[in-house]
């Protein structure tokens, strides 16, 4: 009886310790959404070569200001409107004039945003094999124009 | 067991309201109390099978070495899936971090 315990014990042990074993040395590295991050999992599912990986991060790093302060505008536009529609709601009062300044700045912002990602798609791509950006574009599709 | 027939029997005639009319009512009752009698003894039986299997050495080495491969089978799910998850999860903030029209936008803070 004690013989067939201890073999169910060192089965059960060892199953455990080969799971734990395995997957902790398997399992992927960073959950996180940091920049690193992403950099990272973009290198290993293009297949990006150590030259490439060099030159996408520093193309994303160059566009960061730019893209960060249109996101900035947007946020503030979003605001501006949300501001419109309270005082709408509240006061019964629509301000045509200002409505339609939003929607000229809106179109613009839109148009600048589409332009400033389009081109960091494109730039990156540049960078890229043909099976890579193929890769690459599939991942981004939703974003191309 | 005459003794417990008698028993039977005379539970049987005190159930005189209701007529059973079967020719082999008692030897049937009987194979189904002798049926419920073994049941309980099933489970014994399955841990000595178990132990005359696990006694043998290389039954023995043939079960821990399934319940490695087991472990590993289970972990390189778990990995597979993790890593769907985490590519998915990926791209998506990774188009957050190109597209500044998609609300939660952020960049290298």
């Amino acid at each position: 009886m004690w013989k067939s315990i201890v073999v169910l014990s060192i089965g059960l042990v060892s199953g455990a310790a080969a799971h734990l074993g395995y997957f902790n040395a398997y399992a992927p590295a960073c959950f996180s959404a940091d920049a690193e991050c992403e950099m990272e999992w973009l290198r290993a599912e293009l297949d990006l070569s150590e030259e490439q990986y060099v030159s996408i991060t520093r193309l994303h790093g160059n566009s960061a200001a730019q893209i960060r302060s249109l996101s900035r505008k947007v946020r503030d536009l979003e605001l501006l409107l949300a501001e419109l529609e309270a005082e709408r709601v509240t006061e019964g009062y629509v301000d045509y004039l200002e409505i339609r300044n939003y929607m000229e700045v809106k179109r613009k912002l839109d148009e600048a945003c589409m332009k400033s990602t389009s081109d960091l798609i494109a730039s990156v791509g540049d960078v890229m094999n043909m099976d890579q950006r193929k890769r690459y574009f599939s991942i981004v599709q939703s974003r191309i124009n | 067991m005459d003794d417990n027939c008698k028993q039977l029997d005379e539970a049987l005639e005190l159930w005189k309201d209701v007529k059973v009319d079967h020719p082999r009512l008692n030897s049937r009752v009987w194979a189904r109390v002798a049926n419920e009698d073994k049941e309980p003894a099933a489970l014994p039986n399955f841990l000595n099978l178990v132990q005359s299997i696990l006694s043998r050495p290389m039954y023995a080495s043939a079960f821990v070495v399934a319940c490695i491969l087991g472990g590993l089978l289970l972990a390189e799910l778990r990995v597979a899936q993790q890593q769907v998850e985490r590519g998915n999860q990926l791209a998506e903030s990774y188009k957050q971090v190109i597209d500044p029209l998609i609300k939660d936008t952020y960049l290298y803070d």
